[in-house]
């Protein structure tokens, strides 16, 4: 479980303003959840992520990760290895000289055999669909395929907890929707498999649609939680989205009309 | 290809080799085979100065990080003015309407360093360097990734004025939901090659040519052919979502006693 009890953070730089990029935030993520978070820009969703795998430490407050704290030193390897992080953007993330080597990169850090580790990177390269680009330079490769592979080298150490900072900004439609769909299955492979332990998902996103496929959705504005709840009830509330700058799938924002015009909600149940 | 005062927007499945096309229409690239003309003139003939052709498009690139390399914001943003030769004051005039534009204070986020700030706001401030350097054709490479809806929609306004005024646009994109409203012609990529170019409302609706290219349309043209299949809405001519909304407020007229 991921406890985040009443934390704030300030960068440092953080210019003459000083407001906090993070202000008494309090979250409960449980295993095997599936959250999405979503907030204007500069909301702190960025800064929330840096603090889960303890690139950040809050100044006050703490984050507890199955029972390990952010804030204690000894911590920070295991923290890492149980929490996966996919960078906002690829370049920040990708440092190896070929797209293998780069799936490769994080196991070997992990010290697993190298036997192993061609197996998992074969697999992994498989299923991210990547195989032809097994040798190729990563800087070579467009946007939305660096955002593969960032996803896919992460994924390749197998976290216990997945946050992902906007992974598919870059992607085309189609490419958003299969990795989503991908994660998706690895979740529910790995819920499957009963011997390992279930994997979380966080997923950061401006991108309403990809929201609703968490259980749950996080709205931040200004530092601070506003809304924490299915993503159907968060939703509902077009206006107050509205209002601080985020918008809502289009049909939640038609609903309402429609509904007083007399059709049913149930209509809308179908769409997808 | 030719481009003449208009919005076009590229679209792409990823990996198309938009972005590679448009480091070629900047003298970025040199093409392996072919010739551009930029205004008549074949860019990469000698004598041709390039660094000229630069002053005259603006390009954002994908990630903003790339752009990004002075050490505050002001500083980045006044570069190219600089670059043009304008003197102090007439580039923090520049420096601080670009910014203002795109939604940000110099006075707050000038003495910032770009690299301390979020994802959106480095793009902010990406957008406003270019636009510093007032272009005469402007080309941005993905310009809404990572910007909120508030945000997407300033950059349109930005750009729909800036085309008003005379400026060329061109919008590298997957994201046509949001840029359709602005432009007029779409040209798709696909594998390298021109898939599809012609007057925006074709791929916009048309799944087959979508599909083909493993593009999708948009949720808003899904939801209104929903819609129409329900036989609530008779027609599906809506190009953002206000468009729909006021769609929707007149049938309510129409049914209400
Ligand atoms: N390295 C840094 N140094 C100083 N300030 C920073 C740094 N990174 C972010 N900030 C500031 O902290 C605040 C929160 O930023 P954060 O990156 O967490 O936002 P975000 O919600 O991820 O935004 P976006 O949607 O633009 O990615 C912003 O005001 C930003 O300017
Ligand atoms: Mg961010």
């Amino acid at each position: 479980m991921i406890d985040i009890q009443n934390i704030s953070y300030s960068y440092e730089s953080h210019g003459a303003e000083k407001i906090p990029a993070l202000h008494q935030v309090n979250l409960q993520i449980r295993e095997g959840e599936y959250v999405a978070i979503m907030g204007h820009n500069s909301s702190g969703k960025t800064t929330l992520a840096r603090c889960l795998n303890a690139l950040l430490i809050p100044q006050a407050g703490e984050i507890v990760i199955d029972g390990l704290a952010t804030c204690d030193e000894q911590n920070i390897l295991s923290i890492r290895k149980k929490v996966g992080m996919v960078f906002q953007n690829p370049d920040n993330q990708i440092v190896s000289t070929t797209v293998e080597r780069e799936i490769a990169f994080g196991l070997e850090n992990l010290g697993v055999p190298m036997e192993t580790i061609h197996q998992v990177v074969t697999s992994i390269l498989d299923r991210f669909d990547l195989t032809r680009y097994r040798n190729y330079p990563p800087h070579l490769l467009s946007g939305g395929e660096k955002q593969r592979v960032a996803v896919a080298s992460v994924l390749a150490m197998n976290p216990k907890y997945l946050v992902l900072d906007e992974p598919t900004s870059m992607l085309d439609p189609k490419g958003r929707r299969e990795l989503l769909t991908l994660l998706a299955e690895i979740k529910s492979d790995n819920a499957a498999k009963a011997t390992i332990d279930q994997i979380t998902m966080i997923l950061i996103t401006q991108i309403p649609e990809e929201a609703l496929q968490a259980d749950r959705l996080i709205i931040m504005e200004k530092g601070t939680i506003i809304f924490d709840d299915h993503p159907k009830i968060v939703f509902q509330n077009v206006e107050k989205m509205k209002r601080i700058g985020l918008e809502v799938p289009i049909e939640y924002e038609a609903m309402p009309l429609l509904v007083e015009l007399g059709y049913s909600t149930k209509l809308f149940e179908q769409f997808h | 290809m030719k481009i003449q005062f208009e919005n076009v927007c590229f679209t792409y499945n990823s990996s198309s080799g938009k972005t590679t096309l448009l480091q070629h229409f900047t003298g970025l690239l040199r093409p392996s085979s072919g010739t551009i003309y930029v205004d008549h003139r074949n860019i990469w003939k000698k004598g041709y100065s390039l660094s000229e052709l630069r002053r005259k498009i603006g390009l954002v690139f994908q990630f903003p990080e790339s752009q990004l390399f002075e050490e505050t914001v002001a500083a980045d943003v006044g570069f190219g003015p600089k670059a043009l030769g304008l003197d102090d004051e007439e580039i923090s005039i520049r420096t601080e309407e670009a910014l203002k534009l795109v939604g940000m204070e110099n006075a707050i986020i000038g003495e910032r360093s770009p690299h301390q700030l979020s994802e959106g706001e480095k793009r902010r401030v990406a957008i406003a360097g270019v636009l510093a350097m007032a272009p005469d054709v402007l080309i941005l490479d993905e310009p809404t990734a990572c910007l909120d809806p508030a945000g997407v929609k300033l950059v349109l306004q930005i750009l729909k004025k800036l085309h008003q005024e005379g400026i060329t646009i061109i919008v590298v994109t997957h994201s046509i939901e949001a840029i359709v409203q602005l432009v007029q012609r779409i040209i798709i990529m696909n594998h390298g090659e021109i898939f599809f170019d012609g007057v925006k409302e074709a791929p916009f609706s048309n799944e087959a040519i979508l599909t083909k290219v493993d593009l999708e349309p948009p949720r808003l043209v899904r939801f209104c052919k929903y819609l129409q299949k329900l036989e609530i809405l008779s027609t599906c001519n809506s190009y953002s979502t206000e468009d729909l909304i006021e769609q929707i407020k007149k049938l309510k007229n129409v049914t209400a006693p």
